[in-house]
């Protein structure tokens, strides 16, 4: 059962305490926190509990109080045996070293104040376990195992396998899971609920769980994700933490202003911001933003306010320089993607400023709730906006954030790739029934609807498929299907796990180089290696065409002003949440209620949406200039536009529901229209809807037809053979699998492309052996996790009930489409087949020959 | 049907003469070779190999088969699987008249061959033409080979699209099988540079060229196909 937690006195949680770290607490701090007040007494209990507060609200040493006091009381009894009683799960690996000093300090002075007492106690280990650490570490930690261990998911899924170390794993008392939000919505998340089911098998008795995590939705889903099938405590105090938000548009109408215009106005903002504050922190959402940003300031402001960068691609070096730059106040203005988002203690920020839509209300709180660092300060955060979508979009964002209705987020559902790791490492521990097996692993909260013939798919795929492999030199584990029992297979099983368990896929990035030998990005090997001569792409906004490749770099030139050859569909923007999504549609319809009266709309903008007056008429402009040319697509009114463009007929969708339910709906559209005009169909897509561009034409009764629920699936299945994207993540998945090992005898990993072609293998795979988990698991990844199948669908439903559809004819793109239209296309759906291509070829040659005699 | 001085070329990627037909780089259980560098997954090419052999034999009343080389994957050893595969093969196709030319990569492979009674040759003479695999210098005048695995690439509208090719090269006499294997990728004739066998020049005012799809398509020249494949990404 999963319940709300309830505060506790202060004084009942003193007396819960160990004195001496009562003692310590009492010197240090006058009273305790909420989150503090909600857990210690639940912990010490026995009762699971989750955690849900602002960074800075005291969440990790209410989990540390917890367990310093268990420690210390068998310190003092000296029953402190050599074993490990804490377990601290954290996925930030560059942190690991600070949470260790964080408990060192306490525990120095908790020491102290037993000297002082004339207390002699038991010394408390600690001690750090990730990817880094090296042998003789290792081995330390077997001999003498600290009382509190500190490690990531990837390393307590390798422990959990190692023979000797899992014995000190027994007995533990708490388990610490720190960054909850950052792992529940993906694989990594998946993966550590199968490990904590692994290493509960062989508790001796019960540990207690204690998740930590920022503001975040639905909590008792979370909650489930943390404990699996036992029960929960939740102490949600997300929102105890004062908040203001304000959104700030550079310029009152988006179309009449040059886009030089509107970035100048834009960095002068952001420098007045810098000038009036104490220390700025600015979000922006992609990396390269970072580094425009940071240019244009420095050129700005000049020396007397010092900005920097701080985002991943950067050295550990220079962001430990700049985060020690920024406690000790060096610093007046930071500029970060996501690197500052998570847990790293940054010192004080007066203000956060969001450059852009930042896609998620929980995103847009855990981001502005950096500045003000105590739970009582006043977290003060602007959304300064990029374009006209982006004002509409955070207008609402701001007025959702404010209201605290957080988006909710998705769990993966059963991702077999993982389960598959996770079956090796168990099969490396044990024999197995498959039942027993079966259990455990429903256990764990994405697994509870696993089905038996799942995993027996899985454990025939892992087993090399035995009944048709006579040598059976394939399988990793044996699965003997009749006493149904699987267990694992040759010796080098073991290396083989240590080196390629985790969900993170590496890509080897190839650099692009000019002529001229300038670096002018990278991009993805796979994508590189599609690249044929004179193919025009699009990088970091600027094109290019592809001349030759040499080795780790593609040298390119620049073409300015051509049509990309290529679809750029690596994107670096976050999506839009569903549940914003609506909100905007809600806003748009309340807009075209109110626009009849311009004061009035006006007046609602700055009171509900506490808009400054450049942006409320920016907005106003926007509407009004949508309603003239075509009509203004709501909650209640979809609307289509139709227009050609140099013989190409565009066909934009003004959906809004964000770019993972758009791109479903997108590719089944495009597939239903190739198979109905027998051409193929090129795609945008963005969150505020997608466009589908083809040689043909749409009567409107037959774009009414590509709205039909039935047969979505297949459809949506169908579109993406022979696709990059179907390419690329079946890779990932057969790396995460275990098919394809990326660390193997010190192979060569490209070796695998460069000699087997992959869509082959694909089609094969699919011919002869359908229930693949791993092509499963490829289609459920690319149409849950990338795309979102379940609110395509859900929007599918309301067409034609709740909302109506229109159709407009126009001479050219509508204001709202404008976005959309000027995305290029960005995939293609095929239909032709190939031998029009061939034909199509043909003719060319015919046309080059005729040419060159005449 | 398309042919060249007599031979059908075959959009089963097989050349057929009369009622043999000869075809090339089958590569059997490459998949085991893929396990050496960790990649593991079904064996899926042995069925389809065999299936689209049984194909051609019923469509042109095969009696006679000729594997123009590298009928297997591995050099150096032979892998588990690689027997396998051969024997099932050989095994599928013996009320059939099998040779075996030998390629780079069929060492080892006579032994297995004697035992269903086949043998593993340098070269084949078919009427006035001598099939081998294209490896090794040689003196033929007439040449059915394989080895090159030949294959264009063509990008129409962001999609890339890949044909197995026959080639023709006039000047040697010589026709170019494309790989029968499924799973090996063909080398791109619009962007190599020169020929891995040295029986052949990559002129490409000489070498033309034949797609393979559900038939088979003259295309023309190297030069022209060039030509026409970059006008159409743009450039």
């Amino acid at each position: 059962m999963i319940v709300e937690g309830k505060s506790h006195t202060d004084d009942k949680i003193i007396k819960t305490l160990h004195p001496l770290v009562a003692k310590w607490f009492s010197s240090k701090y006058s009273e305790f926190t909420p989150p503090q007040r909600y857990a210690i007494v639940e912990a010490f209990n026995g009762n699971n509990i989750l955690i849900s507060s602002p960074t800075g609200s005291g969440k990790t040493l209410a989990a540390f109080l917890t367990s310093i006091s268990m420690l210390i009381r068998k310190a003092e009894k000296e029953e402190l045996e050599d074993r490990v009683y804490v377990l601290y799960v954290s996925p930030l690996k560059a942190l690991n070293n600070d949470i260790r000093k964080n408990l060192q300090e306490p525990l120095r002075e908790i020491y102290e104040l037993a000297r002082g007492k004339g207390l002699k106690l038991q010394e408390i280990r600690i001690g750090v376990r990730t990817g880094d650490t090296d042998q003789r570490e290792k081995q330390k930690q077997l001999r003498k195992p600290p009382h509190i261990l500190i490690t990531t998911p990837e390393t307590l899924a390798i422990v959990l396998a190692s023979p000797k170390f899992s014995l000190k794993l027994r007995k533990i008392k708490f388990l610490i899971i720190d960054e909850v939000h950052a792992l529940a919505e993906n694989k990594r998340g998946t993966h550590l609920t199968l490990s904590l089911e692994r290493l509960r098998r062989f508790q001796e008795s019960r540990e207690t769980r204690i998740g930590l995590s920022a503001t975040i939705a639905p909590l008792d889903e979370i909650a489930r994700f943390l404990v699996g099938s036992e029960d929960c405590v939740i102490a949600d105090v997300t929102f105890e933490k004062p908040v203001q938000i304000n959104v700030t548009s550079p310029i009152e109408d988006f179309f009449d202003a040059s886009s030089e215009e509107i970035s100048m106005n834009l960095y002068s903002i952001l420098a007045e911001y810098v000038r009036k504050s104490k220390t700025v922190l600015i979000f922006t959402n992609t990396r390269s933003a970072t580094e425009r940003v940071v240019f244009h300031l420095k050129k700005i402001l000049g020396d007397d306010f010092p900005v920097s960068a701080h985002h991943s691609s950067l050295s550990r070096e220079v962001r430990l320089d700049v985060e020690d730059d920024l406690k000790s106040g060096r610093l007046k203005c930071v500029v970060s993607s996501t690197s500052l988002e998570l847990g790293i203690d940054i010192g004080y920020i007066d203000l956060v400023v969001l450059l852009g839509s930042p896609k998620s209300i929980n995103r847009a709180l855990q981001r502005i709730g950096r500045s003000g660092h105590r739970l009582t300060d006043i977290s003060i955060g602007k959304i300064v906006v990029l374009d006209q979508d982006d004002l509409v979009e955070c207008s609402v964002l701001a007025k959702e954030a404010l209201d605290r209705n957080l988006d909710r987020i998705e769990i993966p559902k059963k991702p077999l790739d993982v389960l598959a790791q996770h079956v090796v490492g168990m099969a490396i521990e044990k024999k197995w029934s498959v039942d027993e097996a079966l259990n455990l692993i429903r256990s764990a909260y994405p697994y509870r609807n696993l089905t038996k013939e799942e995993f027996i798919e899985v454990l025939r795929y892992l087993s090399g498929y035995s009944e048709l492999e006579k040598k059976r030199v394939y399988g990793k584990i044996w699965f003997d299907e009749e006493a149904e029992e699987f267990g694992r297979r040759g010796k080098l099983l073991r290396p083989i796990y240590y080196l390629n368990t985790g969900t993170i896929p590496d890509e080897v990035a190839i650099t692009v180089i000019t002529i001229d030998k300038k670096v002018v990005g990278k991009v993805e090997e796979e994508f590189a290696e599609r690249l044929l001569k004179g193919d025009i792409f699009v990088l970091a906004g600027r094109t290019f065409r592809f001349l030759r490749s040499r080795g780790t770099r593609i040298i390119v030139e620049e073409v300015e002003g051509e049509r990309p050859t290529v679809p750029s569909w690596f994107s670096e923007q976050l999506p839009l949440s569903y549940d914003l999504a609506l909100r905007i549609q809600k806003f748009r319809g309340r807009m075209e209620d109110l626009l009849k009266d311009e004061d009035r709309t006006l007046k609602w903008l700055e009171k509900e949406y506490s808009l400054e007056k450049g942006a409320s008429k920016a907005i106003i402009n926007y509407f009004k200039e949508q309603r003239a040319f075509s009509d203004i697509p709501t909650d209640k009114k979809l609307v289509i536009e139709k227009f050609e463009e140099k013989g190409r007929h565009c066909y934009v969708f003004h959906t809004l529901i964000g770019r993972r339910a758009n791109s479903a709906i997108a590719r089944v559209f495009a597939f239903r229209t190739a198979l109905m005009k027998n051409c193929n169909v090129q795609i945008a897509v963005n969150d505020n809807g997608f466009m589908l561009i083809l040689s043909r034409q749409l009567l409107n009764h037959e774009i009414m037809e590509l709205f039909r629920p039935q047969d979505f699936i297949e459809h949506l299945k169908k579109s993406l053979d022979r696709t990059e994207i179907m390419r690329r993540r079946f890779r990932h998945i057969a790396v995460r699998s275990f098919m394809i090992l990326r660390n193997y005898l010190g192979r060569e990993k490209s070796v695998f492309r460069q000699q087997m072609s992959s869509d082959s293998i694909l089609s094969l795979l699919k011919k002869n052996f359908p229930d693949f988990p791993v092509l499963k698991e490829t289609y459920r990844e690319i149409m849950e996790d990338s795309m979102d199948l379940k609110n395509a669908l859900d929007f599918l439903l309301k067409i034609g009930k709740e909302v109506e559809v229109r159709i407009n004819r126009l001479p050219y793109p509508s204001p709202f489409a404008f976005n959309i239209y000027l995305l290029g296309e960005e995939d293609v759906v095929l239909m032709e087949d190939r031998r029009k291509v061939l034909k199509a070829l043909h003719d060319r040659i015919m046309q080059i020959i005729s040419q060159e005699i005449t | 049907m398309l042919e060249i001085d007599g031979l059908i070329l075959a959009p089963e990627k097989a050349v057929i003469t009369e009622d043999v037909a000869i075809i090339a780089d089958l590569h059997l259980g490459i998949e085991s070779l893929m396990l050496d560098y960790g990649v593991t997954f079904p064996r899926v090419q042995i069925r389809e190999i065999i299936e689209n052999v049984e194909k051609i034999i019923e469509k042109y009343c095969i009696e006679r088969l000729i594997v123009a080389g590298d009928l297997k994957h591995e050099f150096g050893r032979n892998l588990p699987h690689e027997w396998e595969d051969v024997e099932l093969f050989l095994q599928s196709f013996s009320d059939l008249e099998i040779e075996v030319v030998r390629g780079n990569h069929d060492n080892f492979l006579a032994t297995i061959l004697s035992k269903y009674g086949v043998e593993l040759t340098e070269s084949i003479e078919i009427g006035e033409w001598t099939v081998i695999h294209g490896h090794l210098e040689t003196n033929a005048k007439k040449i059915i080979m394989g080895h090159e695995h030949p294959a264009i690439k063509v990008r129409k509208e962001g999609a890339i699209y890949n044909f197995p090719c026959f080639l023709h090269v006039k000047e040697k006499n010589a026709v170019v099988l494309p790989a029968f294997s499924p799973l090996a990728p063909g080398s791109n004739i619009i962007e190599s540079n020169s020929f891995l066998s040295p029986v052949l020049d990559l002129k490409i005012d000489v070498v033309e060229v034949y797609a393979v799809d559900k038939e088979v398509i003259y295309l023309g020249k190297v030069r022209d196909v060039r030509k026409a494949v970059y006008s159409e990404s743009g450039s």
